[in-house]
């Protein structure tokens, strides 16, 4: 190398990195000795590549139709169970006497049918539909160490139509509340 | 048990502040050429050491302790780059505040301590290296501060060593100039 180049090379030799004040050697041993509380954090979960990888291109169809039809089969099981214990016959008018004196005698306030008066009807989901209501922003949550996470909180409805071979729908909602960690930006 | 189990976490403590002491300021230097801010400087750092702690501690890391340093490097380059790019959407709000620092003087976060010679020549030095593009100065100061060799640097910044040694010498040069310049201008 160029003797001037070899002088400059020399001088910033000589320059000393400024020391890291005890401080902040404290706080990095401690994250360093902390490291399983922040464990959770892992690399992959902090960023989601978008779009995504070429290895996780499957058709979006083929990936959400799955999981939309293991839904969907669920909802079918539910729906079954619902329509053999939920869907009586009307009334009929013995049942009504017949519970009045049940009720007198045993105190209880449950409804008996007699056998027979329960039919069983199958029900063929149709459609399934995943909607998002509402979604608010909560807390920030500060992990000992690590990035400040925003609490969401994401309001849902599952809305599944089945329709019996007479023709019938059934319309089911299921609300659910789901709570998500996002990263939190901070100034 | 337990008692034994305390024992050896005040060992491994006490032995991360003395390797920190020891290597701290190196790392703490190369993770202020990466980043913008002192306080961001010190996350990637906090991130990458919480890396090697959890590696080392469950037994995954590879290569012993000598690679320590070059996965300490490689980490917080990549941790500054995602840095980064998380805080591209705020890039104009700091942008601002850069020029407001600039205008006022600049905050002082000085990289070097004083040098035992005439430290105006050392303010101008870290200034000129400051201004450096950050492929330069990264070369720069992994080879002379963080002790690494030109294979090493290539193999953390995935380049031939061939480059690296091109860029090293492209930002002495470069160094020197600003240096000419600065005594020609009569800051010297």
């Amino acid at each position: 190398m160029d003797p001037e180049l070899q002088k400059i090379e020399a001088e910033l030799e000589r320059m000393s990195p400024g020391s890291m004040p005890e401080g902040m050697i404290s706080r990095m041993e401690a994250a360093m000795e902390g490291w399983r509380d922040v464990s959770w954090q892992d690399e992959e979960a902090k960023v989601v590549p978008f779009p995504r990888a070429k290895e996780e291109t499957v058709p979006q169809e083929e990936k959400s139709g799955r999981y939309l039809w293991a839904a969907v089969a669920g909802m079918a099981l539910l729906g079954a169970v619902a329509g053999m214990v939920m869907i009586p016959e009307p009334v009929p008018a013995g049942i009504a006497s017949n519970n009045s004196e049940i009720q007198r005698n045993s105190g209880s306030s449950g409804v008996r049918l007699k056998p027979g008066a329960v039919r069983t009807i199958e029900l063929a989901p149709k459609t399934a539909k995943r909607t998002i209501v509402d979604a608010t922003e909560r807390n920030v949550i500060i992990p000992n160490g690590a990035r400040p996470l925003r609490l969401m909180r994401v309001d849902l409805v599952d809305r599944v139509m089945f329709s019996s071979p007479g023709g019938e729908e059934f319309h089911l909602e299921v609300p659910s509340v789901n709570y998500q960690l996002v990263p939190a930006p901070t100034d | 048990m337990a008692n034994v189990g305390i024992h050896v976490r005040r060992e491994e403590s006490s032995y991360w502040r003395e390797w920190l002491r020891e290597n701290g300021s190196r790392l703490l230097l190369f993770a202020r050429q990466q980043t913008r801010r002192q306080e961001d400087a010190e996350d990637v750092l906090q991130e990458a050491l919480v890396k090697l702690a959890r590696k080392v501690e469950e037994g995954s890391f590879v290569g012993g302790q000598k690679a320590w340093m070059p996965f300490l490097y490689t980490q917080i380059r990549r941790e500054a780059i995602d840095l980064g790019r998380r805080n591209d959407r705020r890039k104009r709000r700091e942008d601002i505040v850069v020029e407001d620092e600039k205008l006022q003087g600049g905050p002082d976060e000085s990289w070097f301590e004083c040098a035992g010679y005439g430290d105006e020549r050392r303010v101008l030095l870290e200034k000129a290296l400051k201004e450096l593009p950050g492929k330069f100065s990264e070369v720069i100061v992994m080879k002379l501060w963080g002790g690494r060799t030109f294979a090493e640097i290539g193999d953390i910044l995935e380049i031939s060593m061939n480059t690296v040694a091109s860029r090293y010498r492209y930002g002495i040069d470069a160094l020197r100039k600003n240096l000419s310049g600065a005594r020609f201008r009569g800051d010297l």
